[in-house]
């Protein structure tokens, strides 16, 4: 339990791996905005090319990558199969008599729907969740954001909150252990029973773990007020994030691929959706 | 500050928690005078629910006192008037250390964590880097900078919790009964740690706790007893009146309670040292006619063992 590992974080030293987080953020929006852009066979090649060279430069395991799309299956079938049944175009590829239509249009629009959501995933993947751990993401939103304090929206607090909610996870999956063990051993049952029985059975996991979250919430509050926290104002911060030379190329990078990609779609080589 | 001597001033302090019906409870402290002097190590000793706790939670304004007063380093925490930044100014002087170290720490990193305190008080940088690294060495926890809390011992993890203290560079440390959810090993590290910052840089310790041992350790002890002082003394004195601690359901270190049942066997054992296990060792060998090194050769291994 002690081993439980925030988010997805890919351990490895890449490229990608060490970019700095705001960077990271800043082209993974970058490059998901590119993934819209792409309307033409051609397009879509190069984007592919593009996220397998990404994919390779991160070290992440490509099952690993695979895995995310899992619990999208259905939606990317579902998309598909509307795409294909419900586009109209002008190649005809079921027989004139068929009451259901299916066109040559609707296979190309099904692929290209199927190829941008899994980049687009596979982009987040790479640029976020496998490569930046949770409090570093935090950090970065913090100081990405942190104009916005200007007009009264709480940076700060958000990210103080997120930390140490990152900070406790841990700590309450434990006591949710050994809480489900004190209930065990006095002979209650959470295995057997139907949906409603076995939630009805975790009542009694529920209520002890959430009374001590208050309790530790309290005494937390109480050592932070020690330590003199008083919101973010005047605070500094150990660790400041860097843009290095290497992140503001990978920025002006994906910007160029940007751009290049909008060329690519005036030129309309291949089917255009 | 009425008294420049002493650090810790309070003087009729009384605090009542407030019940379910809005009324004040049975006062938690009643009428509690003393003074603290600077670079004092202090134990402040009791059972559970003897108030001794809500003294601590006083000296750093977590509660406020009914009535009394009561000046901590030159700061009255009494004055109604005091402001958000004396407030500030005063927590930084007198850190406190709880008893959960889960509950204490901030950070998903122990080095972040240590930082938490000065970040707050805007220490910039590299002056909070070095702060950071000095107070890790000083608990002995550099290798263990980049680590996560959670996969720390909970004598680890108190010493993360005392070097972020450390870090805001304070006069005085309150340890709110900090070792109670350790283990023996934990409680050892915690200790010499303790033990370390008063003797070798000279911070006020208040180390409230019901562990005898731990007492016997201290300058100083206080028994505080249902809200009011009981006892106040060295510690030889304290253990001397083991009866009187009896009648309030606490016990005198073993070794102290060796002592007093061979002087209930009628064997001469006069004399100070009954708090400690070397100080006993020397009563006795004096006792039975051997020469007092014995004791003192005793005394300096077990000073050096770890």
């Amino acid at each position: 339990m002690k081993n439980i590992a925030f988010g997805q974080y890919y351990p490895a030293d890449s490229v990608i791996h060490r970019m700095d987080p705001r960077a990271k953020l800043i082209v993974a929006v970058l490059y998901i905005v590119c993934t819209f852009l792409c309307t033409n066979a051609l397009c879509f090649a190069v984007l592919v090319l593009s996220a397998v060279v990404l994919t390779l430069l991160s070290k992440i395991p490509l099952r690993l990558l695979l895995r995310t799309l899992r619990p999208l299956i259905f939606i990317l079938a579902f998309t598909s199969l509307i795409n294909i049944f419900f586009t109209k175009g002008e190649h005809l590829l079921t027989p004139e008599s068929w009451v259901v239509k299916i066109y040559l249009e609707g296979i190309w629009n099904a692929l290209f729907m199927i190829l941008r959501i899994t980049i687009l995933l596979a982009a987040t993947g790479i640029f976020l969740s496998f490569t930046t751990t949770p409090i570093a993401l935090t950090d970065a939103l913090e100081q990405l954001f942190s104009p916005l304090k200007k007009i009264r929206v709480p940076v700060h607090e958000v990210a103080m909150m997120t930390s140490i909610a990152l900070r406790f996870i841990p700590l309450l999956t434990e006591e949710t252990e050994k809480i489900m063990n004190a209930q065990k051993a006095r002979g209650a049952d959470f295995q057997s029973g139907g949906l409603i029985k076995r939630a009805k059975a975790l009542l009694p996991v529920f209520i002890p773990l959430l009374s001590s979250a208050m309790k530790r919430a309290d005494e937390l509050a109480n050592a932070m007020d020690c330590r003199c926290y008083h919101g973010g104002e005047g605070r500094t911060r150990l660790k400041v994030l860097h843009f290095r030379a290497s992140d503001v190329a990978a920025m002006v990078l994906v910007v160029a691929f940007g751009v290049g990609i909008f060329f690519l779609n005036r030129l309309g080589i291949g089917y255009t959706m | 500050m009425s008294d420049n001597q002493s650090y810790i001033h309070a003087e009729h302090l009384c605090f009542s928690y407030e019940g379910r019906d809005g009324e004040p409870d049975e006062p938690a402290l009643r009428d509690v005078s003393l003074d603290i002097a600077r670079g004092e190590y202090v134990a402040i000793l009791g059972h559970n629910g003897s108030g001794k706790s809500t003294f601590a939670k006083l000296l750093n304004q977590i509660l406020e006192a009914t009535s009394g007063k009561l000046i901590v380093g030159g700061t009255d925490l009494t004055d109604s008037e005091l402001t958000e930044e004396e407030l500030m100014r005063h927590r930084r002087r007198v850190g406190m250390v709880f008893q959960n170290p889960d509950n204490q720490l901030v950070a998903t990193l122990v080095e972040e964590d240590v930082a938490f305190g000065p970040e707050n008080l805007g220490v910039p940088q590299p002056e909070l880097r070095r702060r950071v690294d000095e107070a890790l060495a000083t608990v002995g926890m550099t290798e263990y900078a980049g680590h996560e809390p959670h996969r720390l011992s909970g004598g680890q993890k108190q010493r993360v919790a005392i070097a972020g203290i450390i870090a805001m560079m304070p006069e005085c440390i309150v340890f709110d009964e900090s070792t109670a959810m350790l283990d023996p090993s934990g409680r050892r590290e915690v200790l010499d740690t303790i033990r370390m910052l008063n003797r070798e840089h000279g911070i006020t310790i208040l180390n409230i706790t019901h562990y005898m041992n731990e007492a016997a350790q201290a300058d100083r002890v206080i028994v505080i007893n249902d809200g009011s002082i009981l006892m106040d003394g060295k510690p030889d004195e304290v253990f001397e009146r083991r009866e009187e601690l009896r009648a309030v359901g606490l016990e005198v270190p073993q070794c102290a309670e060796l002592i007093h049942r061979l002087r209930a066997y009628g064997i001469g054992l006069a004399g100070e040292g009954i708090s400690t296990p070397e100080g006993c060792a020397g009563l006795i060998c004096r006792a039975l006619g051997l020469p007092d090194a014995a004791g003192k050769e005793g005394a300096d291994a077990h000073g050096t063992q770890r």
